[in-house]
């Protein structure tokens, strides 16, 4: 061996994204350009030269801007693109431009020192936006220095394990191309914006691991573990051994369940459980189908109106996605949500128009769901409907109404969808699509047989259920506490549902977070639950779990659940009781 | 010339995001947006302004809004206060 070892530095961080990676590292210091001064003082001359840089560097800095931005769209959500918003204001700001001109031309700096000490003094001053300005900053510096261009060292047809001092949105987007394995950053939290963007890179991403980048150098090897934070940087011959085994453990892990993800998911028993999956973007479609799910169990529409509070998409608008949608789930179910706003999303304009909202003192209890949407029949329930009925040609689709308390909303809601397919006229689908109500009040759960003569199946959703049933706001943070899917009181409401259901031959789903965990997914199937509906990233592995279940079993396990008083006697029970782990 | 209370109720306060958004806004309109907050008055048309109110959840900030569409622009800006800046 003629390299020494390098000793071995271990570091614990922040879990981001999970996954194991084993690479070489590519330092890079964001900061650095703020390290190194120019302290040079120049002649008046000078001063204009450096201004006409200066101009020259920001209308590069946001050339570069707009292109970062176009590189995440699709590739994240909307929302998380105000970011470079943002960035793109900063740079047009007069305001902005008008503090570093001022700076070069009075202290008589390079147009380089300026934007440093600009962007250093705003970004301690505004510490909510730290990391957006200094990367603003460094991004202009880029256009100044003669040196290396900004984050054009990154490596190209090479895999590595990107360790920087913080992240950046641009760095993101940078990486989104690279064959990037994994992410350090000495900073950042788990709600930083450029931490939220890391995930679409679908690597173990950690942060959080101060010193890092002093510590690690250009081509060190690094081992990660996102599931948990662990970080080791030039491994012994042993660790490094043991990561390779953690790594392919991982990697047999994700190929195992992917491996069986298209395949039915049936108990040892032999009971078959569809897994569906729940979408609000048109963009994870893709990522529905790989995910192996044999459904859409909820589609939730009202991300399409809330995308632009300005304009709501028209009837064709919406008719275009729809169809997209069915026709790319291939002959799989589609379940759309009507529109569910209120409460806590709210659009502001409908088709254009303004509509009134009253401050509410209550609005879990409010104007929400379908009250709201009786009273903006014509302009928001009739033209969704009759988009969907289109759409409804190209594969099959069932129709749910959220937030249903009343049987009289049911029954409008029968009425009106007659009366979208009868003003269709010949675009009028030949099969009626089967429609349905969530349970997620108690009093549509109590009342389901009365629910079921007119309605033709029925999707349990857990949050807003817990809510309701416990009274409890779990945005509320002095009784956040108490809100838990795991309750014996939602345990109940969910086992009666799946009776009752069962009794006047309607089919049940169950959608939202609780049937995403495997313990309870696996008690709903022990209630007789036979389709889940949950997020995509989940649905391999939940597959993969139930093949492992005998449903016997699980009947026995629900049926003592009953006798339980509380949540944690619950969990306590589930967690000793169902096996989760892989074959 | 017309005077609003708006109030911040997302959770994050007036950070990076909802500065553009209120930016955007209100170069939407072409009369003048000012904000104020604890004696700090700033342009509404400008990010660095917005940023420098440094408004936290809960702060209440007052708009100064003259000009044609005076009315629409306080209108535009009520409605994003109001959603949280589609942020919670």
């Amino acid at each position: 061996m003629s390299t020494e070892q390098k000793s071995e530095i271990v570091k614990i961080g922040i879990s981001i994204s999970p996954g194991v990676a084993i690479c070489p590292a590519f330092v890079y210091r964001v900061l650095k350009y703020q390290d190194k001064r120019q302290d040079t003082q120049i002649s008046d001359q000078e001063v204009t030269k450096q201004i006409k840089k200066l101009s020259f560097a920001i209308s590069h800095a946001k050339a570069t801007i707009n292109m970062q931005r176009n590189r995440m769209i699709g590739k994240t959500k909307k929302y998380h693109l105000g970011i470079f918003e943002f960035q793109t204001y900063l740079l047009e700001d007069s305001s902005f431009i008008e503090k570093i001109k001022t700076a070069i031309s009075e202290q008589k700096i390079t147009a380089y020192q300026a934007v440093i000490e600009v962007t250093n003094d705003l970004a301690q001053k505004m510490k909510q936006t730290f990391e957006d300005i200094k990367d603003v900053g460094n991004l202009i510096c880029s256009f100044l220095s003669d040196e290396e261009t900004y984050l054009t060292s990154i490596p190209e047809n090479k895999p590595f394990i990107f360790v920087s001092d913080i992240l950046t949105p641009s760095i993101v987007s940078f990486l989104i191309n690279s064959e990037v394995q994994g992410v350090i950053t000495e900073l950042g939290g788990k709600t930083s914006h450029a931490v939220i963007l890391s995930e679409s890179l679908r690597v173990p991403v950690v942060v959080n691991t101060p010193g890092i980048t002093v510590e690690v150098q250009n081509e060190d090897i690094i081992g990660m573990d996102g599931d948990c934070g662990k970080i080791v940087v030039n491994p012994t011959p042993r660790r490094l051994k043991a990561f390779e085994r953690l790594q392919k453990w991982h990697n047999r892990y994700t190929r195992r369940i992917q491996r069986d993800a298209h395949k039915q998911a049936r108990t040892d028993d032999k009971y078959k459980i569809k897994i569906w999956a729940n979408i609000e973007l048109v963009s994870e479609l893709d990522y529905v189908i790989d995910s192996g799910a044999e459904g859409i169990g909820l589609y939730r529409t009202e991300f399409l109106f809330l995308e632009n509070p300005h304009k709501s998409p028209d009837i064709n608008e919406q008719y275009e996605i729809y169809r997209e949608v069915v026709t790319k789930m291939d002959g799989r179910p589609v379940t759309f949500r009507i529109l569910d706003i209120g409460a806590d999303k709210i659009p502001y304009f409908i088709n254009g128009k303004k509509v009134d909202w009253a401050e509410e003192p209550n609005p879990a209890l409010g104007y929400r769901g379908v009250r709201l949407l009786r009273g903006h029949r014509d302009e928001i329930i009739l033209p969704q409907l009759k988009a969907i009925l289109k759409a409804s040609a190209y594969g099959p689709v069932k129709i749910m109404l959220p937030m249903v308390s009343l049987v009289e909303e049911a029954m409008d809601f029968k009425l009106l969808v007659e009366e979208a397919v009868k003003s269709l006229g010949k675009e009028a689908p030949r099969r009626k699509p089967p429609l349905g109500i969530m349970l997620e009040t108690p009093s549509s759960v109590l009342l389901i047989d009365k629910f079921a003569k007119y309605m033709d199946f029925f999707s349990i959703g857990t949050n807003d259920l817990t809510q309701y049933v416990l009274a409890v706001d779990r945005n509320n943070a002095q009784v956040a506490y108490m809100w838990d899917h795991y309750h014996p009181a939602v345990l109940k409401l969910v086992s009666d549902s799946i009776v009752y259901a069962r009794e006047n031959k309607k089919l049940i789903s169950i959608c939202g977070e609780a049937a995403g965990d495997p313990y309870l997914a696996a008690l709903f199937i022990g209630l007789g639950a036979n389709i889940l509906s949950i997020s995509p990233a989940k649905v391999a592995e939940l597959k993969h779990y139930i093949r492992q279940w005998n449903q016997q079993q699980l009947k026995e396990i629900a049926a003592e659940v009953i006798n339980y008083q509380s949540a944690q006697e619950v969990r306590t029970f589930l967690k000793r009781k169902v096996k989760v782990g892989i074959l | 010339m017309i005077k609003q209370n708006l109030e911040v109720v997302n959770t994050l306060g007036i950070h990076a995001r909802p500065a553009a958004l209120i930016v955007k806004t209100a170069n939407n309109y072409n009369c003048s947006v000012f904000l104020e907050k604890d004696g700090i008055k700033v342009d509404a048309k400008s990010v660095l302004g917005v940023m420098m109110l440094a408004a936290p959840k809960g702060s209440s900030i007052t708009a100064e809004i003259s000009g044609d569409d005076e009315q629409q622009c306080l209108e535009a800006l009520e409605e994003i206060f109001a959603q949280g800046f589609n942020e919670d």
